[in-house]
């Protein structure tokens, strides 16, 4: 399972660790009881500092989608809360459509652009 | 010795070096040849380049550490094999821990250990070679061939932990390919100079060693064709 940290994007690489952790999570990537890499170990590979996966792993754990110990490290666990797959989609899509109404693209053009983004047809920029 | 000497005399060893260089320097086939040997069939273009890359960061060093070492050891040139491409693997695994550069960087979200990618039966059999011959060195009182055998173990063990430590780069196949090579020849290689550096006379305790030294360099660094599990 890899993980993508770009430092172009606006996001804040913890905010990318931690987002792609509870995708992998969800969508079955990352089953429960996986062990996640040591800080040191993530932050060298992406190249950033550790307190930066540290971040990202704390908020993780305060929301309950890994659990630390010491002697197993950091271990995927299930929140009793997460929500469902239909339910991050939902929350998803809005945020797409959020997105595509300030960028001024009507629904159909919107439509275009996730049916090319799925590979199924091209772009129509309107 | 006149400095017109020395002079000649280093830029003699200059072009010998450089033309050892350019023999030993290495290509796409000699990568592919590489991943192919460590467990990766079918390596794609960018990971031939990144064995290319890792190939070459070891061949840079070797011919000027394997002239730079005789006058340092007072050592004749095979003697000098082992501390080249120990010191050749130290140095491009000292190279290898910078961190990632450029916007995207990528890794995989697996703990790496040390086990994950050595086996155990290689961590004893390197264990077993270095304390018998840092034994066998203390009781006959050979305290620079001691200092010698510490010194190799302190570098081979500094690779095979650097090879765990440095940070992911391309592909994880390959990249787990290297570092498994990175390690096994590290501690092979250390196997290989303990035996010869601890077991100098020629009597049948010391033939045994050397021959049951050989065999576990053969062994351990025999390449692997298949690649250990992700952890």
């Amino acid at each position: 399972m890899k993980i993508v940290v770009d430092t172009d994007n606006g996001l804040a690489p913890w905010r990318q660790v931690h987002d792609q952790v509870i995708r992998a999570v969800t969508t079955g990537a990352l089953p429960e009881g996986t062990r996640l890499p040591p800080i040191r170990q993530l932050a060298r590979d992406l190249g950033l500092a550790s307190g930066t996966v540290a971040r990202a792993y704390r908020e993780l754990e305060a929301a309950g989608w890994v659990a630390t110990a010491r002697a197993r490290g950091t271990v995927v666990t299930v929140p009793s809360d997460r929500p469902d797959r239909t339910a991050l989609l939902n929350a998803a899509a809005a945020e797409f459509a959020a997105h595509a109404r300030d960028l001024g693209a009507d629904l159909n053009t919107t439509l275009d652009a996730v049916r090319a983004a799925y590979g199924e047809g091209p772009t129509r920029v309107g | 010795m006149p400095w017109d000497n020395v002079l000649g005399v280093a830029l003699i060893m200059g072009l010998f070096g450089l033309a050892i260089l350019i023999v030993l320097w290495p290509g796409a086939k000699h990568g592919k040849r590489l991943l192919k040997r460590w467990g990766v069939p079918d390596p794609d273009d960018a990971e031939v380049a990144l064995a290319v890359r890792y190939l070459k960061r070891r061949r840079l060093w070797y011919p000027w550490l394997f002239l730079a070492i005789p006058p340092v050891l007072d050592d004749t040139a095979a003697g000098t094999l082992f501390p080249t491409l120990l010191l050749g693997g130290l140095v491009a695994e000292l190279l290898a821990q910078r961190p990632a550069r450029g916007p995207r960087r990528e890794a995989v979200l697996a703990p790496r250990t040390l086990l994950g990618i050595v086996p155990v039966w290689v961590l004893v059999l390197g264990g077993l070679a270095a304390a018998g011959s840092m034994v066998h060195l203390g009781l006959t009182a050979q305290w620079r061939l001691l200092a010698v055998a510490v010194a190799t173990v302190l570098v081979s063990a500094a690779i095979t932990l650097l090879a765990v430590r440095r940070p992911a780069v391309g592909d994880p196949r390959a990249d787990l390919a290297l570092r498994c090579r990175s390690a096994r020849v590290a501690i092979g290689l250390g196997i290989g100079a303990c035996t010869v550096i601890g077991w100098p006379t020629g009597n049948l305790v010391s033939f045994l060693a050397v021959a049951a030294g050989l065999a576990a360099f053969l062994a351990v660094t025999a390449p692997v064709k298949r690649l250990p599990a992700p952890a």
